[in-house]
């Protein structure tokens, strides 16, 4: 008895130390470079072992706020983000409600393009989808990118939210019919308050895929730079700006894309971790 | 007869609502999914350059693209990337599922923080990476040479080999928190009195581990190597923004060759050749796709 014990608990030391090794791994990087938003450019030049400033200053924020057009990346960013959710949440509740419930011609046809579509890879289908949105006008606006999101998100979230319809009896839709409300209704006011979980998760999701995405919004905006969001803006400094002289602002730019999805992360990383992995299992 | 027209207007109009409520979806899968498709297959028979008409030339791009070296070593620099990304990720994604699935106190915790990354931007983050790998004065060469293992500052981006193991460290911390979550998921549906049984008759940790764990754990095991390849050649953001192919194109992927030809080539403009090369792209992606399904099939059946 005394033996089991013993080794259970060298077992849980060995757990507990590699675990925190690996968190260690895992939150240094965010913290280096939370660290390094702070300091001066002469400073994060320096190099040295230090994570912190000696001296801490917002001057990298202000910069990048007032200089470098972060405020506009940062209101892209959210706009682009907003819409994109909204619209995602709408389209797809309504797709996945019916794929649950409905049947009409074309319907296997219409699963098998989701199907596809999940295989299609984002550098091939841009080019076709940024003339297309040239010619449609949507280039001179947020819009085209809003769409194009909206779009590459269809296939997967339509599919996660006809799994959890299928798990909503028919029994009350068909109560609901009984009492003569058409389809439509019985979606709007009986299915979409009892599948807010998986709207929430998918709305979620979408938040970090717009938030974080960085092709069609680098494609979109190549030749509208008033138009990019946070992650191009950063990125572009690097491959086109004043060499190591902006890489305070980078730094600060970084900070700024980042925080406002750890901070809903935070809150909400139980509906996160739920629907991420609904998505792959069943996407 | 009232109520029988009553009801055929009803079901009408269930028709009509249940396609208006698919329209959107069905506009954007034709318009964003299909149509580039056939879009770039149409265009990856003709000598497109994006503005004047396009001639029909065959299968003279597709010839192009199986003679264009460069091409080929996007290739192999993608699927190098891919597979030793998985090798890794897949093994400490599962040790770890392992050590948080337990009863430890802080599990809870634990998972919460390994996940963190996945929800990062890959652009965003892979610039954080491109300062800690910087040659000159980079936290990863500042640190080493304070600990004394190294004299000069290593050259991590500035060489093909070690710029790919880079981009292999960043992408195995971006992604084996969410590899991890989705074996705790498999993990916890095996039920509990199996492990039971076979601690009553006497099986170690490791035997348990190899004979009950792994085997229950198959189908998530497909799904996890699955997405891990998959994922792999599909990079783009990552590797754009932490070495933007260099140096040279020892770290050039795939898409970012496709992507190159489509929106930044400075000579003049290959539509045609890049939709062909964008083809041979979708070609190669599900072909993989296939013989993996294929491959895990069959080992299925043989078990």
């Amino acid at each position: 008895m005394n033996k089991t014990l013993k080794k259970f608990s060298l077992s849980k030391v060995l757990c507990y130390g590699l675990l925190i090794i690996a968190t260690l791994l895992t939150v240094f990087p965010l913290i280096y470079a939370f660290g390094g938003s702070f300091k001066s450019l002469e400073e994060f030049l320096k190099g040295g072992t230090q994570i912190f400033p000696t001296e801490w200053t917002l001057s990298n924020y202000v910069t990048a706020w007032t200089q470098a057009n972060f405020g506009r990346y940062t209101w892209n960013s959210i706009q682009y983000t907003a819409l994109s959710v909204g619209l995602t949440v709408l389209t797809t509740a309504m797709t996945g409600y019916v794929l649950s419930r409905a049947e009409f011609k074309g319907k296997k046809l219409l699963q098998g393009s989701m199907g596809f579509m999940i295989f299609l890879i984002g550098a091939v289908t841009i080019y076709p989808i940024f003339r297309l949105s040239k010619s449609l006008g949507l280039l001179n606006s947020i819009w085209g990118m809003v769409i194009a999101q909206v779009a590459s998100g269809q296939a997967m979230f339509t599919i996660i939210i006809m799994g959890y319809c299928d798990g909503i009896s028919k029994e009350i839709d068909e109560a609901a019919n009984i009492d003569g409300t058409t389809f439509f209704q019985t979606f709007y006011m009986i299915i979409l308050p009892l599948i807010k979980p998986i709207l929430a998760t998918v709305a979620l999701l979408t938040f970090r895929d717009t938030w974080n995405n960085f092709m069609t919004p680098l494609a979109f905006t190549l030749s509208k730079p008033e138009l990019r969001p946070l992650t191009v803006g950063v990125v572009m400094l690097k491959d086109q700006g004043d060499g190591v002289t902006a890489w305070n602002i980078m730094l600060a730019g970084t900070i700024m894309a980042l925080v406002p999805i750890l901070i809903a992360y935070v809150f909400l990383n139980k509906y996160f971790v739920a629907g991420v992995t609904d998505g792959a299992v069943k996407g | 007869m009232e109520a029988v027209q009553k009801k055929r207007s009803f079901l009408s109009n269930l028709k009509l609502q249940t396609y208006l409520m698919i329209t959107p979806t069905v506009l954007m899968i034709v318009l964003f999914g299909i149509y580039p498709i056939l879009y770039v297959l149409f265009y990856s028979f003709t000598n497109y350059n994006g503005m004047s008409a396009p001639d029909f030339v065959g299968f003279t791009n597709y010839i192009r693209v199986l003679q264009d070296s460069s091409w080929w070593l996007t290739v192999k620099n993608t699927f190098q990337i891919g597979i030793v990304v998985s090798l890794i990720q897949v093994p400490i994604a599962l040790i770890l599922a392992i050590m948080v699935s337990g009863k430890l106190k802080a599990s809870g915790f634990f998972r919460a923080v390994l996940f963190l990354p996945s929800i990062t931007s890959t652009a965003i983050m892979g610039i954080v990476f491109y300062f800690l790998f910087a040659s000159y004065n980079g936290y990863v060469n500042e640190i080493l040479i304070a600990a004394n293992m190294i004299e000069n500052p290593i050259s991590w981006l500035g060489d093909g080999l070690m710029a790919k193991g880079v981009i292999v460290s960043f992408l195995s911390w971006h992604d084996i928190g969410f590899f991890m979550l989705l074996f705790l998921a498999a993990l916890q549906k095996i039920p509990g009195d199996v492990y039971e049984s076979a601690k009553i008759d006497g099986a170690n940790t490791l035997q348990t581990f190899m004979k009950i764990t792994v085997p229950m754990l198959g189908k998530m095991f497909q799904i996890i190597s699955m997405l891990s390849i998959v994922n792999a050649l599909k990079l783009f953001d990552s590797v754009k923004s932490l070495t933007n192919g260099g140096p040279g194109s020892d770290t050039e992927v795939m898409t970012m060759y496709i992507y190159r030809y489509f929106f930044e080539n400075t000579g003049i403009p290959q539509q045609g050749y890049a939709s062909a090369v964008s083809i041979v792209a979708t070609l190669i992606v599900g072909g993989v796709a296939i013989i993996y399904l294929l491959f895990t099939k069959k080992m299925n059946y043989e078990d």
